[in-house]
C-alpha cells in the first residue's frame, strides 16, 4: 500500500514524527526539484536514510527544509541496512539547531523571506521536542508510568503523567523545591553529589533527579515496583534526554 | 523623633530588608531551586491586582500583556519612572528604569542569589505561565545601578 502527498501539506519533520509515533514500517521517498531521499522507517525510528551518495543522519538534516516536493509513503517495506541509530525526537532536535544556526550565520539582509518562512515551519520548540521524546520513553518502560521534565525555576517542560486534573504550576514548583532541598540537606550532611530522591507514598512513589543543573526530571511508579528497576530505568531516561537538552 | 520624611525611607528600608531577609533565607535553604516560587508568588499578586486594581490579561501577544503590567506600576504604582520591552524572536527582555526595589536586587545578586521576589518578573512570568499558556523560562535578571535599570529576560522554550 503507498500513499502520496505534498510536502506543502505535510512538513518533513511531521512526516517523520507521525510514521516514528505510529510505529510504522516503511520507506518513504521525497522528491525536491532534482533530488532524490529515501527514508526507512521501523519499529518507532527512523532506521536508514539516503541522498546521493549520503547515507545516514545528514540525510535527514539536509532535507528537513525541503518546503515543496512530494513523497511517497509504501508500507510494509524493511530497511536495507541501519545507517542511523538516534531516535527521531533527537534527529529533529539536532536538525531544527542546525537550521538555527544556519540562519544565525546569515545576515539578515541576505535571508531571503521565505527561507524565514522554512525555517520556522520545520522548527520546533525545546518543550514540543521534549513531549515528543518523553512519550515515546514511556512508551517503551515499564516502570516509569508517568514523568515531568521541570526547569529549576518551576517551568514545567514537559509532563505526560496517568493523573486527572492537576496544577501545573505547582507540580513544577513542588518538583523543584523537592530537589533542591534534598541537594542542600546532601551538601549540608557532607553526603557527597547528589543523585536522586526517592519519596514514597500508598499508591506509589516519586523519583526526582537531575537532567543537567538547570533541569529536572520528576518520574511516577506504581507503589509495587522494584525500586532497583525503577531507579534503573529513570537512568536511562535521563541519559536519552541528556541528548535532547 | 524622626520626620515624616524620614518615616517614609525607613518604610522603604524595611520592606527592603524583609525581601532581601526572605529571599536569602529561601536561597539558603532551596538553592536555585528558590526561583521555582517566581512563579507561584506572580500568582498570588497577580489574583490581588486583578480584585484590586482591575487588571485584566487579554490577547495572545506576551508584549502587550507585559506592556500592561509595566504601565501598572509605572502609572498607578509609581514604583518605576519608566519601562520598556523588546522581543526579538523568542526572547523577551523587559527593562525597567529607577525602580525602588534596584538597590536590595543588586544587594541579592552580589550576595550570589538570583532574585525571585520583584513584582514585574512574579506578575509577569504568572500571566505568561498561567494566564497565557506560554511556557516561559526565566532566563536572565541583570541589575545595572549606574544605568538605573533593571532588565528581565524571558524566554519561550
Amino acid at each position: 500500500m503507498a500513499m502520496q502527498g505534498n510536502l506543502q501539506d505535510m512538513a518533513v519533520a511531521d512526516l517523520i514524527q507521525h510514521n516514528c509515533q505510529d510505529r510504522k514500517t516503511a520507506r518513504l521517498i521525497i522528491e525536491h526539484n532534482d533530488q532524490q531521499a529515501t527514508l526507512f522507517f521501523n519499529e518507532g525510528s527512523v532506521q536508514h536514510a539516503a541522498l546521493g551518495d549520503t547515507r545516514g543522519e545528514e540525510v535527514i538534516y539536509r532535507i528537513l527544509n525541503w518546503q515543496e516536493g512530494r513523497f511517497i509513503l509504501e508500507m510494509g517495506l524493511e530497511p536495507p541496512a541501519v545507517t542511523i541509530t538516534r531516535s527521531w525526537s533527537g534527529l529533529l532536535l539536532e536538525g531544527a539547531k542546525r537550521l538555527d544556526e544556519e540562519t544565525q550565520l546569515s545576515t539578515i539582509d541576505s535571508i531571503p523571506l521565505n527561507q524565514e518562512n522554512v525555517t520556522m515551519a520545520t522548527r520546533k520548540k525545546k518543550s514540543e521536542l521534549l513531549a515528543d521524546a518523553l512519550a515515546e520513553m514511556l512508551a517503551d518502560s515499564s516502570d516509569i508510568e508517568g514523568s515531568a521534565i521541570i526547569g529549576l525555576d518551576g517551568l514545567v517542560y514537559s509532563i505526560n503523567v496517568p493523573v486527572g486534573k492537576l496544577d501545573e504550576g505547582l507540580i513544577g514548583a513542588a518538583g523543584a523545591a523537592l530537589v533542591g532541598l534534598s541537594k542542600r540537606s546532601v551538601e549540608q550532611m557532607e553526603r557527597g553529589d547528589f543523585n536522586q530522591t526517592l519519596v514514597q507514598g500508598s499508591k506509589g512513589n516519586l523519583i526526582v533527579t537531575f537532567i543537567d543543573d538547570q533541569t529536572l526530571l520528576l518520574g511516577l511508579t506504581a507503589a509495587n515496583v522494584n525500586i532497583g528497576m525503577a531507579f534503573s530505568e529513570t537512568r536511562a531516561l535521563v541519559a536519552k534526554l541528556q541528548g535532547i537538552l | 523623633m524622626a520626620t515624616e520624611e524620614e518615616k517614609k525611607r525607613n518604610l522603604a528600608r524595611i520592606n527592603a530588608m524583609i525581601i532581601y531577609g526572605l529571599e536569602k533565607g529561601l536561597w539558603d535553604l532551596f538553592g536555585e531551586s528558590a526561583l521555582a516560587t517566581t512563579n507561584l508568588i506572580g500568582n498570588g499578586m497577580l489574583e490581588l491586582l486583578e480584585k484590586t486594581m482591575g487588571l485584566e490579561i487579554g490577547g495572545e501577544d506576551p508584549q502587550d500583556v507585559l506592556t500592561e503590567i509595566g504601565r501598572l506600576f509605572v502609572d498607578e504604582f509609581g514604583i518605576a519612572t519608566r519601562f520598556d520591552i523588546k522581543r526579538m524572536d523568542d526572547d523577551i527582555d523587559f527593562i525597567i528604569e529607577n525602580c525602588v526595589l534596584m538597590q536590595v536586587e543588586k544587594d541579592l545578586v552580589e550576595a550570589g542569589i538570583k532574585p525571585f521576589v520583584c513584582p514585574y518578573l512574579n506578575i509577569s512570568t504568572a500571566a505568561m505561565r498561567n494566564r497565557m499558556g506560554l511556557k516561559t523560562k526565566i532566563s536572565g535578571f541583570e541589575v545595572n545601578l549606574d544605568k538605573k535599570s533593571c532588565v528581565l529576560q524571558f524566554q519561550m522554550v
